[in-house]
């Protein structure tokens, strides 16, 4: 039987008056690779926000492990990648490409596994980068580091938002080849996303939001049903010539 | 020599606090420049300024050490407004900033004019004395000392997570924000006494700027900061008895040769 490891339940968000997300009931169980889409504006972030505990819902709960959020202490096993994610690191930024990838075990006082810094950095290409300075990176590369942070602490789940904005076409196709590797070995995923040409190769479920959850399931009966939705816009049609 | 000799004995106490304070600083600075805050300390100085003012009107009959917990709370109290401001207004933090630091300085001098406090001891807060320093200055810049090495102990993960990322799930930045806030209401107060309002924050912009521009690892950083501060406030204080000009000027002199080296290396480059 599967865990469920995210339980949202009746969700509400409102923005100064604004409703952005209206009675959300989600369920993310252990091995989904989970695709979150919908158009810009529809609330993708804040529902990652809202189960990353940045965000406090004004109506409904969020469990996880079963543990109401409030309660949750073990955050270490959730490995989170934001939106523009180094968009605070420059030139100045006074960090090794090592001492930015330990940097969790410092915020979660969780032991090193060595072997794991090995395996990530060799993973994604990023041995040879681990003495350069942070700021000198190019912005796949930093991209790169961010998700290796992310991977550092062995979590369980891995949340990304618009991860692969800005990487060329090859490097995304790396990254994702990567990505479904680690949840081939039992990484749970949930993928914000626009790039719905992905769905078909790695993600197996797929919920789309537009301020209310309009499907949750497996990405086989979203192509099915995919036409009948109507929450994006003329241009944001899904081209189910892909799947 | 023996002149110089006879200097140094007067100034030992403003060496040994200045020394103090430049490696308390070096734990600190690093985090303003990087979060782009570096106008901090210098707004910090202004309302620290109408804090004193204020102690100086409420406390003139109190003994002396009564009112260091006071200038500490006003200038907490008079902080917390460029958060309560930037809260209810759609202002940007360094522009919520300027607003109380200029709104703290016309206030202090008007209190100032209008009490009889606007004399010779505002030279004094403005410019700081290294001679001025006494042994009671010596063990708060001592006791600030052990308060960073602490809290620098205790918050840096945090303080170094907020220069890599905006949010981080399960990490509450509040009481981290609020020492880090606390430490440099302390620096800065007691760095015045010595450096005064309007040139105390050269001691944490300029080591730290020109170090940020070639260092690779954090944990040199700091040693090297500290480094160069001390080493700052050490030619400050031999170029101004040498030439018997301000200790302050005489350390913003000395210390912006960091800052035209910077230039160098990049103009090189």
């Amino acid at each position: 039987m599967s865990q469920t490891i995210i339980d949202i339940q009746n969700l509400y968000f409102s923005y100064e008056d604004h409703l952005i997300l209206e009675n959300i009931n989600l369920k993310v169980e252990k091995g989904d690779f989970l695709a979150l889409i919908g158009p810009n504006g529809g609330g993708k972030t804040t529902l990652a926000k809202c189960i990353l505990g940045f965000l406090i819902p004004s109506k409904g709960k969020v469990f996880l492990w079963e543990e109401e959020i409030k309660n949750f202490k073990n955050w270490h096993k959730i490995g989170y990648v934001p939106q523009r994610a180094g968009d605070l690191i420059d030139s100045l930024t006074p960090l090794s490409v090592k001492e930015f990838l330990l940097l969790p075990f410092k915020w979660y006082k969780v032991s090193l596994k060595p072997s794991l810094l090995d395996k990530l950095t060799e993973k994604f290409g990023m041995k040879d980068l681990l003495n350069k300075k942070i700021g000198e990176l190019s912005y796949g590369q930093l991209q790169r580091s961010y998700i290796v942070r992310a991977l550092i602490l062995d979590p369980e789940i891995l949340i990304l938002d618009e991860p692969s904005v800005g990487l060329d076409f090859f490097t995304q196709e790396v990254f994702y080849e990567t990505l479904g590797e680690f949840h081939k070995k039992g990484l749970t995923i949930i993928l914000i996303t626009h790039e719905t040409w992905l769905l078909t190769k790695w993600v197996n479920k797929v919920a789309c939001i537009n301020q209310k959850l309009y499907f949750h399931g497996d990405h086989e009966s979203f192509c099915v049903i995919a036409k009948k939705l109507e929450f994006f816009p003329e241009h944001h049609k899904i081209e189910h010539t892909h799947w | 020599m023996e002149l110089f000799f006879d200097s140094i004995s007067l100034i030992k106490w403003g060496l040994l606090s200045g020394t103090l304070l430049g490696i308390s600083i070096s734990f600190t600075s690093p985090f303003l420049i990087l979060k782009r805050n570096a106008l901090f300390p210098h707004a910090l100085t202004h309302i620290y300024f109408l804090a004193v003012i204020l102690t100086s009107l409420i406390l003139y009959k109190f003994p002396l050490f009564l009112s260091f917990p006071f200038v500490v709370i006003f200038t907490l109290f008079f902080t917390s407004l460029i958060w309560i401001l930037k809260r209810y207004t759609k202002f940007y933090e360094d522009t919520a900033t300027s607003i109380i630091a200029y709104l703290a300085l016309g206030l202090a001098l008007i209190v100032a004019a209008k009490t009889y406090q606007y004399d010779t001891r505002i030279l004094s807060y403005l410019f700081g004395s290294l001679i001025g320093i006494t042994y009671k200055d010596f063990c708060e810049s001592l006791i600030v000392f052990f308060f960073t090495l602490f809290l620098f102990y205790r918050f840096y993960p945090l303080w170094i997570a907020q220069i890599t990322d905006k949010e981080l799930p399960g990490l509450d930045f509040k009481l981290a924000n609020f020492s880090f806030l606390i430490l440099i209401t302390l620096q800065i107060i007691t760095g015045v006494k010595l450096m005064g309002i309007l040139l105390v924050s050269v001691l944490f912009i300029f080591s730290t700027t020109f170090v940020l521009q070639f260092i690779k690892s954090f944990k040199f950083l700091i040693i090297l900061v500290s480094f160069l501060n001390i080493i700052g406030i050490l030619g400050g204080a031999i170029i101004s008895i040498f030439f018997d000009i301000p200790f302050s000027g005489a350390v913003v002199i000395f210390m912006s040769l960091y800052i035209f080296i910077s230039f160098v290396w990049g103009f090189l480059r």
